[in-house]
């Protein structure tokens, strides 16, 4: 582990600049959701949630542009600029992902808590569990199910090409991988576990916010009941998808010590 | 139960020829022992899913 600080504070010095735009971004989101005056409230909402989704979706696209740019560095071979001495290849991944997730996990955070004032605005009354959900929860989650899967793969088919560098056979490679990937099939096989594990609930804010837009009696946010969301989140997603990243990590980490080490 | 190629249409012949080409080059091309079963398990993952609905079929 001694290497990871290293290799870190490398990725820091090298990746700072995209972290600090995708972060600073987020008021630009602010501006653009703040700007929606549209006349009703479930339209404003409905407009609202999707802008803070396609934010969602646009910053794991930078970040897998950011984690993606690993070819150039194996290209010119900067990584070995600093590295004297071996390091295990899972550290050169690891080190790449923690730095992408971390970065990730301050943007979704941050819209969050954009999402928090979006719901307050629409009257919602929201108090600790429905706030922590929104702000913590929901993010962690979206980042756990999707943006690690989605770097750990990106990661991979780096090192996939790279090991055809030599033959140039680099494209082949990644149209081979983009097309072949059977992440669907074992990301259902794994999902399996959803039939065995309890569904996620939201909390009693969010759930009166929706049933009053649904026209449905609310329940108060004193209240402990809580509306279940089956076959959208559930805790086999997050057991799922942990056991993907480790996956493809553990591959990516092979193809590093074979080409690279 | 055999699978008659002549049930396969020409395009999907040609894809498998292709793919099977792509293999080739791919298995050559590396030294990495992941990298020639990751392409193995890539092109064999295409490979079933343009032979497969003729599994059913037949």
């Amino acid at each position: 582990m001694k290497g990871l600080h290293t290799l870190l504070w490398r990725e820091y010095r090298s990746s700072r600049g995209w972290a600090i735009g995708l972060i600073g971004s987020l008021g630009l989101w602010t501006w653009i959701v703040s700007m929606i005056s549209n006349e009703g409230v479930e339209n404003r909402l409905a407009l609202r949630s999707l802008i803070i989704t396609v934010a969602f979706a646009i910053g794991v696209i930078v970040l897998s542009f950011m984690v993606g740019r690993l070819h150039t560095e194996i290209k010119h071979d900067e990584h070995r600029t600093l590295l004297l001495s071996p390091i295990p290849g899972y550290l050169h991944i690891v080190s790449r992902l923690v730095f992408a997730v971390g970065v990730g996990l301050i943007y979704a955070i941050g819209l969050g808590t954009l999402t928090w004032w979006v719901f307050s605005q629409a009257g919602a009354h929201l108090g600790a569990s429905s706030i922590m959900q929104l702000v913590a929860a929901f993010p962690a989650f979206g980042i756990v199910t999707l943006l690690m899967p989605t770097l750990a793969w990106v990661l991979l088919l780096v090192l996939f090409a790279n090991a055809y560098r030599l033959s140039h056979l680099t494209w082949i490679a990644v149209i081979v991988m983009c097309a072949g990937t059977p992440v669907s099939l074992l990301y259902r096989g794994i999902n399996g576990l959803d039939h065995h594990l309890p569904v996620w609930t939201t909390a009693p804010g969010i759930t009166d916010l929706f049933n009053r837009l649904a026209g449905m009696p609310t329940q108060g946010e004193g209240s402990m009941l809580t509306m279940a969301v089956p076959g959208v989140v559930h805790y086999g997603d997050i057991v799922g998808a942990v056991l993907l990243t480790g996956l493809l990590v553990f591959l990516a980490a092979r193809l590093w010590e074979e080409m690279e080490g | 139960m055999i699978l008659a190629p002549a049930l396969l249409s020409i395009m999907q012949i040609l894809l498998l020829v292709v793919l099977g080409y792509a293999e080739y080059r791919l298995w050559r091309g590396t030294s990495s022992p992941t990298a020639r079963i990751l392409s193995l398990l890539f092109t064999g993952t295409i490979a079933w899913a343009i032979i497969r609905p003729f599994m059913f079929t037949l």
